[in-house]
C-alpha cells in the first residue's frame, strides 16, 4: 500500500501532472488527425524522453497512447473519419448517432465509457501486476526464451495483412537486432566494416524511421483533398435512457478489454471488434446496430481505453512488449538505462507505481477535456497532410540527431523511413518487425544461456514446468487463430452493415493514411 | 509484379543472412557459435519467403507503384541533401540547422506538396522559427546552428 501511495506521490509532481496533461493532449490531437497515428509520435517522440526523467517519460507516453483512443473517437463520430484504427468500429453506429442529432449522446457516452474502462484497467493493473512480478522474478532464460517467442507468434498471428508476412518482418526485425556486436564472443556481425554498425542499430532511428518518417511517406502518397460531410451537435450530454441502455456494455467492454490487452497482438483494435460482435450478439434487437445503437459506440470506446491500459502489465511486469506502442516504451526505459522486467517492481519503485498512479489522473484529465475541446479538435483535422508531412519530417531528423548528435542515425532514419514506406506498399506490417527488434534482444542471449543450460538438449524447455506450459499455450496460439478464420471463411459470417478495419490496427497501427470508414462499402470478419 | 518483388526480396534477404550466418560459425548446440542466432533467423525469414513465392499470385495486399511514388523517391533524395547541408561532408563543415531546414520546408511544400507559394513562405519561415526556438533556445540542444539568442 506505501508503494502505491508513493507512487501518486510522483504522479501528483508538478512537472509529472505537466507531462501527463502534455500527453493527453497531444495524443487526442494525433487521435484525431488522420495521418499521424499514436505509434508514430511516440516513435517522434522518443528523442525528448531522453532529457526528462525514467517515470516522466512513460507517463507522456502512456498519456499519448490513451488519450490518443479518445482522440479517434471525436472524429469518428462527427466526421465518420476514424483518426486511429481502434475507432473504426465506433463509425458504425457513432456517425449513425451523429446524423440523427444525438453527436452529445455518442461523445459522451464514449468518454465516460472510456474513463470508466480505462480505470477498472488500472484497478486490475495496480493489483495484479505485482503479482506476475513476484512470480516472474524466479523465470530463468528457457521461461524469457519461450516467453518473448510467444509474444512473438501471437503478434504475427494477429497481425495486419498475411501471416506469412508478419512472419517474414518478424524474421527482419530478428535480425536486424543481431546487427553488431555478439553479445558472447564480441565478434562483429553484420557490420560490413562500418564503426557506426558496431554498437547495433538504434533502436530510436529504427523506429522513427519505420513508423514516423515511412508513415510520412504512405500519407503523402495517398494524398487527397478530403471533403467531410460534418454532422450536428444538437445534443451535449447523454441521457437517461442513453445511459440505461449503455451500463451494461460498458461493464462487459471493460472486462473484456483488460482481458485482451494483457494477450500479447491484443490491442485497442481487436478488443473494440470484439466487443462490438459482443453487444450485437447479446442484443434483444440486433437490427439497432449500424442504425445508431449506444451500445455499439459504449462497448467497443470502453474496451479500446481498457485494453490500451492494461497492456501495460506484460511491459512493466516481464518486460514483454505485447505491441508496438509497448515495445516503443520499453524502447523509452532503455534509453535511460532502466530494463523493464520482474526487476522493476524492486528496483524502480517510483517509475513502476508512479506511472500506473499517473493513469488514474489521466483518465481524469481524459473526461475533463474531452467535451470542451470537441469543437478545435474537429477543425485540426483540415491541416493537409501536404503541410503535416514537412513539419513531422523536421521534427523527426531534428530530434534523432539529439540523441546522439550523430548524422549517421538521421542517415538510418531516412533509410527506415523508406523501407516502411516500401513495406507498406507491399503489404508488409512494420509492426512485428520493430516488435521482433525489441524481442531479439531477449531472445538471443536468452536462447543460447538456455541452450549451454541443456547441453544442447531442446527437450530441456518442454521439460521445465513454466517453460512447458509457455510452449503449450504457443502450440494453441498456432493451432488456434488459422483454425478459427478457416472456421469463420466456412461460416461466411459478416457484420451488417459490415465495416473493415483499414490496414492497420494500434496494437501494430502504424498507418493512419486518410482512411475514410464508409460503413456500407466495407466489412470485417466476425 | 510488385507482388512478386514482395516475395523474392525476402528470399534474397534470407539466403544471403543465413550464408552470412555460416560464414561467422554455427557451432554446435552445446556450443553455439555467433552466427547460430542470426542463421535461425535468416530460417525464419526464407520458410515465410518461399511459401509467399510459391503462392505470390494468391497472397494480396500489395499497391501498385505510381506517380507520387517517385515523388517519395524524391522525398527520400532530398533527406540526404538536408543531411549532407545540415551537418557536413569531409572538409565542409555544413550550413546548419536554419538554412537546411528552410530548404527542406521549401522543397517539401512546394516541389512535393505542390502547395501554393504563399503557404511555402509562410510555413517555411514560421516552421523553422519554431524549430529554431525549441531546440536551441529552450532545449539547448547542441546542433548545428548560425543564429543563436543566448
Amino acid at each position: 500500500m506505501d508503494s502505491i501511495l508513493s507512487g501518486f506521490a510522483v504522479a501528483f509532481e508538478p512537472m509529472n501532472l505537466l507531462w501527463l496533461f502534455i500527453g493527453v493532449l497531444v495524443g487526442m490531437v494525433i487521435g484525431v488527425m488522420p495521418g499521424l497515428g499514436p505509434v508514430a509520435t511516440i516513435a517522434l517522440l522518443l528523442p525528448i524522453t531522453y532529457e526528462i526523467p525514467p517515470a516522466s517519460a512513460v507517463i507522456l507516453l502512456a498519456g499519448i497512447y490513451y488519450g490518443a483512443m479518445y482522440g479517434g473517437t471525436i472524429t469518428s463520430v462527427l466526421l465518420n473519419l476514424p483518426g486511429e484504427a481502434a475507432s473504426v468500429i465506433t463509425t458504425l453506429d457513432g456517425y449513425q448517432m451523429a446524423k440523427q442529432g444525438r453527436a452529445g449522446s455518442a461523445l459522451g457516452i464514449a468518454a465516460i465509457g472510456s474513463f470508466i474502462g480505462g480505470t477498472a484497467s488500472i484497478l486490475g493493473l495496480t493489483f495484479i501486476a505485482p503479482l506476475i512480478a513476484k512470480h516472474a522474478l524466479g523465470f530463468g532464460p528457457p521461461e524469457f526464451t519461450i516467453l518473448a517467442l510467444l509474444g512473438l507468434f501471437l503478434v504475427t498471428s494477429l497481425s495486419n495483412g498475411p501471416t506469412v508476412k508478419a512472419l517474414i518482418a518478424a524474421g527482419v526485425g530478428l535480425l536486424l537486432a543481431t546487427i553488431g556486436l555478439d553479445p558472447v564472443t564480441s565478434g562483429a556481425r553484420f557490420t560490413f566494416g562500418s564503426l557506426e554498425l558496431l554498437k547495433g542499430l538504434d533502436f530510436v532511428a529504427l523506429a522513427m524511421g519505420l513508423f514516423g518518417l515511412g508513415e510520412i511517406f504512405y500519407a503523402l502518397d495517398h494524398r487527397a483533398r478530403r471533403t467531410f460531410a460534418r454532422a450536428r451537435m444538437a445534443n451535449k450530454w447523454p441521457s437517461k435512457d442513453d445511459f440505461r441502455q449503455s451500463r451494461g456494455a460498458i461493464g462487459r467492454g471493460s472486462l473484456l478489454g483488460f482481458l485482451v490487452g494483457v494477450i500479447p497482438g491484443g490491442s485497442g483494435t481487436l478488443s473494440s471488434i470484439v466487443s462490438y460482435t459482443l453487444e450485437k450478439k447479446v442484443a434483444r434487437d440486433p437490427s439497432r446496430f449500424g442504425k445508431g445503437a449506444i451500445e455499439g459506440v459504449a462497448g467497443p470506446e470502453t474496451a479500446n481505453n481498457a485494453a490500451a491500459t492494461s497492456s501495460f502489465i506484460p511491459v512493466l511486469t516481464l518486460g514483454i512488449p505485447t505491441n508496438p506502442v509497448m515495445a516503443l516504451i520499453i524502447g523509452a526505459l532503455m534509453l535511460q538505462g532502466i530494463q523493464p522486467g520482474p526487476q522493476l517492481i524492486t528496483e524502480q519503485p517510483d517509475v513502476f507505481w508512479g506511472v500506473i498512479d499517473s493513469m488514474y489522473l489521466g483518465n481524469i484529465f481524459l473526461l475533463i477535456m474531452s467535451i470542451p475541446l470537441v469543437g478545435v479538435f474537429v477543425k485540426l483535422v483540415a491541416i493537409r497532410e501536404s503541410i503535416l508531412a514537412p513539419i513531422v519530417c523536421a521534427i523527426t531528423m531534428l530530434g534523432i540527431y539529439t540523441v546522439n548528435n550523430s548524422w549517421f542515425d538521421m542517415v538510418l532514419v531516412t533509410i527506415f523511413g523508406l523501407i516502411g514506406y516500401l513495406m507498406k506498399k507491399t503489404g508488409f506490417d512494420p509492426g512485428p518487425l520493430v516488435l521482433a527488434f525489441v524481442l531479439g534482444q531477449i531472445l538471443e542471449p536468452a536462447f543460447r544461456r538456455s541452450l549451454r543450460m541443456f547441453d544442447g538438449d531442446l527437450t530441456g524447455f518442454v521439460t521445465r514446468p513454466i517453460s512447458g506450459t509457455l510452449v503449450a499455450l504457443m502450440i494453441v496460439a498456432l493451432v488456434v487463430p488459422p483454425s478459427l478464420r478457416l472456421l469463420n471463411a466456412r461460416r461466411g459470417q459478416t457484420l451488417e452493415p459490415s465495416l473493415s478495419v483499414p490496414p492497420s490496427s494500434d496494437a501494430y497501427q502504424t498507418t493512419s493514411a486518410p482512411t475514410r470508414a464508409d460503413g456500407d462499402q466495407t466489412r470485417i470478419r466476425d | 509484379m510488385t507482388r512478386l518483388l514482395g516475395a523474392v526480396v525476402p528470399l534474397l534477404l534470407g539466403g544471403s543472412a543465413l550464408l552470412y550466418a555460416i560464414s561467422l560459425g554455427v557451432g554446435t548446440p552445446q556450443d553455439p557459435g555467433p552466427g547460430m542466432w542470426p542463421a535461425v533467423c535468416s530460417g525464419l525469414i526464407l520458410v515465410p519467403a518461399m511459401v509467399l513465392l510459391a503462392r505470390w499470385r494468391q497472397i494480396d495486399g500489395t499497391e501498385t507503384f505510381g506517380r507520387t511514388s517517385l515523388d517519395i523517391a524524391f522525398g527520400g533524395l532530398s533527406l540526404g541533401v538536408i543531411i549532407v547541408l545540415f551537418a557536413g561532408v569531409g572538409a565542409w563543415p555544413g550550413v546548419g540547422m536554419e538554412v537546411a531546414f528552410l530548404a527542406l520546408f521549401a522543397f517539401w511544400l512546394k516541389v512535393l506538396g505542390r502547395e501554393a507559394w504563399l503557404t511555402t513562405v509562410v510555413v517555411s519561415l514560421a516552421g523553422t522559427a519554431i524549430l529554431h526556438v525549441i531546440f536551441i533556445e529552450l532545449l539547448r540542444a547542441p546542433i548545428p546552428h548560425v543564429i543563436a539568442f543566448w
